[in-house]
């Protein structure tokens, strides 16, 4: 038998399916995002109109943060909940392709809505310049450039990845030991809040991620962290049986 | 010829209920088999572990020459078909030959495609909109169209009309002639299949009650029918799987071990011997303790 | 050829006795072809083991042999051979059976005799 041939036959159908699977909601989010995206540029418009100074830049790419955070909480949960799971194993994949074919959706999916964004960022930058040319009080200062949006690009899908990371982890944790699992988690989670060193704890810990000066870093702890979660989720995972 | 599945005290409990209690059994390669049982008897228990959906309790199951639980070399070579097959919902027909080509590396999608023709289906119709009996027919193209060496099938007919099940035993006899792999049915319908089946396998209470050649089963029982004080006698040394009486004769079910001997008695005393259905034997060997067939019994 | 479900007979007996039948109707000729496994099997959706069980009988009989690479083909003498058996078939089977029912009606012998002197229809002396 050849291990290998069949480990790269289950993650390819294990992709595409999820591929697949998840069509509708990416033709969703991108109504959604080109929703927001003309919603956004009206009130900028309205504003403008009512004589405020409007100086925006790359609205789209934040927009296109937070959805893509939540497209990805949405996704991962899909993925990892009974109906996903059951839908995964009726093919030949392990557990193992499970995990790791879910992290690879992890970065799809948010390189997905974040290059979707900025799409939409420039049909911005491009309506600001059309409106800059009929309104005098519309002054549109475009501080992102191509090096600073790649920059954002990695952080953002690097965060993206570690939100999903840790979604995944949760909602495996759920499905495996349901209820214990709710009371253990959120008492982890409040518990250390009623102390001073444990909110100081809670601060170093968001100050890892977010106070580190290096981007590159950020990155890397971001990425490592992911990888660690998704390993963790995994051990659940091994002895989880297909179940109706 | 190396076995397909080997099982030795398997074990299989779900919170308080033991779906399968000491379960031996193997299969031999390139066999079409049949699987029996009542409702709850333990079937689907068995094939979702020999598909690697469950782990068992305890005991020992080897498929295709390994643990089929999370072991990806076996599962590779298995397709399991339920009518509880659940496709992401907005999948359609054509993506899920794709999907198909993907993962089984014997894939024939010529055949897949063919197939879906024959029964007036079409790739872009969504498996989610299809109707009970046409998702039935699609889950048993794709597991005909896997070519996976161990295909098995719990109810692949549940839902249709009698002509396109007998269109589909014709099929699946077909594609295993021309492909020959090891396939296990489980259906209630088993006196419509049986004829195609080289071996069948009887599961009750989470246990083989038999595992025999369908020539065996076919020969294995006889119903006698003859006047109660002929017959009452001559069947205590008899292996009893059933006895009605009728006025004043007996209606018995004994295991077929008549010499010769017999035979003449019993014609000599107007005594009618015919053959007993597969399913009678089944009916008969699962009926809970009543008359005691199943205690009778002796593999 | 055809296959009784509800046949005391195995299956596998029926298409031995089957593929006989055919070659004593001249269906199947002496010498010539005779059906394959497959075919068999897929004419009656029976089993292909179930089937080859069938043909080895008549293999072993000698009433079917394999010719290389042509497939099964009707012994020289095949249908003397299946005369014979069947004859003797006739005497401990179906005689049995028709003796067996006789009595059951309180036919004596000499009465079952005459039956069979003053039987009409299909008899070749008539």
């Amino acid at each position: 038998m050849n291990s290998k041939d069949n480990r790269q036959r289950a993650l390819k159908g294990y992709v595409s399916s999820s591929l697949m699977g998840l069509k509708q909601s990416y033709i969703l989010v991108t109504f959604v995002l080109l929703g927001l995206f003309a919603a956004y540029c009206i009130v900028n418009v309205i504003l403008a109109l009512c004589g405020a100074m409007s100086n925006s830049s790359g609205g789209a790419l934040l927009v296109g943060f937070g959805v893509a955070a939540i497209f990805a909480v949405v996704t991962v949960l899909m993925m990892s909940a009974g109906k996903g799971k059951r839908a995964a194993f009726i093919f030949p994949i392990d557990r193992k392709t499970f995990a790791i074919g879910s992290f690879i959706m992890f970065i799809l999916n948010s390189a997905f809505i974040l290059l979707l964004s900025a799409v939409f960022y420039l049909g911005e930058v491009i309506v600001y310049k059309i409106l800059g040319l009929i309104f005098d009080n519309i002054m549109y200062i475009n501080n992102v450039t191509f090096e600073s949006y790649i920059t954002g690009f990695w952080v953002s899908l690097f965060y993206i990845l570690f939100v999903a990371a840790i979604t995944f982890f949760l909602s495996i944790l759920f499905s495996r030991f349901k209820f214990p699992a709710v009371i253990i988690v959120s008492l982890a989670i409040g518990l250390p809040f009623i102390f001073p060193f444990g909110r100081e704890a809670y601060y170093k810990f968001l100050m890892f991620f977010i106070g580190e000066q290096s981007l590159v870093l950020i990155c890397l702890k971001l990425l490592i962290c992911s990888m660690l979660l998704q390993f963790i989720s995994y051990l659940p995972l091994k002895k989880m049986e297909v179940i109706e | 010829m190396s076995d397909v599945i080997y099982c030795e005290g398997l074990k299989k409990t779900y919170k308080n209920v033991e779906a399968l209690k000491d379960l031996s059994l193997s299969i031999g390669e390139n066999k079409m088999i049949g699987l029996i049982g009542r409702n709850g008897a333990g079937k689907t228990t068995f094939l979702k572990t020999c598909a690697g959906y469950i782990r068992p309790t305890s005991g020992e199951i080897s498929v295709l020459g390994g643990k089929p639980f999370d072991n990806l070399d076996v599962l590779s070579n298995i397709i399991f078909i339920d009518e509880e097959i659940q496709y992401n919902t907005s999948m359609r027909l054509g993506e899920i030959f794709r999907l198909g080509a993907i993962y089984y590396k014997n894939w024939d999608d010529a055949f897949a495609k063919k197939l879906l023709r024959y029964f007036s289906l079409d790739v872009k119709q969504k498996y989610k909109k299809l109707s009970r009996g046409m998702k039935t027919q699609f889950n048993m193209i794709v597991g005909l169209s896997s070519r996976a060496p161990l295909t098995l099938m719990d109810e692949p007919t549940l839902g249709l009309d009698v002509a396109v099940r007998k269109e589909f035993y014709q099929i699946i006899l077909k594609d295993y002639m021309e492909n020959p792999r090891t396939f296990i049915l489980s259906s209630h319908l088993m006196s419509e299949l049986e004829n195609m089946l080289e071996e069948m396998i009887l599961i009750h209470e989470g246990k083989v009650v038999f595992q025999k050649s369908i020539e065996e089963l076919q020969s294995y029982a006889v119903l006698l029918n003859g006047k109660q004080e002929v017959l009452k006698p001559f069947l205590e040394n008899k292996k009893v799987l059933n006895t009605e009486t009728f006025g004043n004769s007996i209606i018995a079910g004994i295991v077929n071990d008549l010499s010769e001997k017999d035979t003449l008695f019993l014609e000599n005393n107007n005594v009618d011997i015919s053959k007993v259905k597969i399913e009678d034997i089944y009916i008969w060997l699962t009926k809970n303790g009543k008359g005691g067939g199943f205690d009778e019994f002796e593999g | 050829m055809r296959i009784e479900q509800d046949s005391i007979k195995p299956i596998y007996v029926q298409i031995a006795e089957g593929i006989e039948d055919d070659i004593l109707k001249g269906v199947l000729e002496e010498d010539e072809q005779a059906y394959s496994q497959y075919q068999i099997s897929k004419q009656f959706n029976v089993n292909p083991a179930t089937a080859a069980k069938g043909i080895n009988v008549l293999v072993a009989e000698g009433i079917l042999y394999k010719k290389r690479g042509l497939g099964m083909h009707v012994a020289q003498n095949a249908r003397v051979k299946i005369e014979g058996k069947r004859k003797k078939n006739f005497f401990s089977g179906m005689l049995k059976e028709l003796m067996s029912e006789a009595r059951k009606l309180n036919i004596n012998k000499e009465e079952l005799k005459k039956m069979i002197d003053d039987f009409k229809g299909g008899d070749e002396n008539e």
